[in-house]
């Protein structure tokens, strides 16, 4: 993208600024086959099949994010950003230890992420008109998840902890694509 | 003239979107099987193939599978955008 600039303004309008997660959507990078954008925005998802986007409902516990803090190589090289994600699922069981297992053994994932502001941006893919299907995973580093099972102390909370990573050269994209679409996909 | 799925998707026998809030196969029909919630079974659901008028939506919203083929001229093909549509759609 060419160098460009243009007004913003965060002043007026009182923009929603709650932070936090609510709940994402997840699959295999595999599954998607193209994207389609409007305006800068992923408008539609044309996937290998249905169904294959996975609802993540996790506690609202006011820990839930998704950070992408930018940085540059020796401070003024190339411009990336460390795509972060943290998902608590409080408990501890088999059922938890499997799906850490099956999707810890992915390569590369892809995740819709609802914003409590209620927008919803995808963490791993990258908008690129130029390649199949508009779109590639993230570009510097592919995008995993690292799961901890922990059963803390009496005092504590046993939980499974998610953090999904992946390192990008650009933000996020973002999708005005509903629940109820993301369902029906 | 006719509105296609690009050959490189077209071995993705269950390629899927929405168009309008319709799940519609771009390749061919196929069944899918919806999983079971804890309030009702899942069933079965024939995803419908995709209409040319459903297929020439998409390409004219930008889907990157599908193209246009004026099989009049030879079957040259046309990528989607704006200076690509057939002539009878740019006059609409």
């Amino acid at each position: 993208m060419a160098c460009a600039l243009t007004t913003l303004n965060s002043t007026t309008g009182c923009p929603d600024n709650e932070g936090g997660v609510t709940h994402s959507y997840a699959c295999k990078l595999e599954d998607i086959s193209s994207i389609t954008v409007t305006s800068g925005v992923i408008s539609a998802l044309t996937m290998a099949s249905t169904g294959l986007f996975k609802k993540l409902e996790y506690d609202k516990n006011e820990t839930s994010r998704f950070d992408q803090p930018g940085e540059r190589t020796n401070e003024v090289g190339s411009l990336k950003y460390s795509q972060e994600a943290f998902m608590h699922f409080g408990g501890m069981s088999s059922t938890y230890k499997a799906w850490a297992d099956d999707a810890g053994d992915c390569c590369k994932l892809v995740f819709i992420h609802r914003l409590t502001n209620g927008n919803a941006v995808i963490q791993g893919i990258e908008i690129d008109a130029g390649a199949s299907g508009g779109f590639t995973g993230t570009k510097i580093r592919d995008t995993k998840i690292v799961p901890s099972q922990m059963s803390g102390t009496a005092a504590e909370e046993a939980r499974l902890e998610v953090i999904v990573q992946g390192r990008s050269k650009k933000l996020a994209p973002f999708t005005d694509l509903t629940d109820t679409e993301i369902e029906a996909l | 003239m006719a509105y296609q799925v690009k050959k490189e998707f077209s071995n993705k026998l269950e390629l899927t979107t929405l168009l309008n809030g319709k799940r519609i196969a771009l390749v061919e029909k196929f069944d899918y099987k919806e999983p079971d919630t804890a309030k009702k079974p899942g069933k079965v659901v024939t995803i419908p193939q995709a209409t040319q008028a459903e297929l020439k939506a998409l390409f004219e919203q930008g889907n990157p599978c599908i193209e246009f083929i004026d099989k009049k001229s030879g079957g040259s093909n046309q990528e989607h955008g704006e200076q690509d549509k057939p002539e009878q759609d740019k006059q609409e």
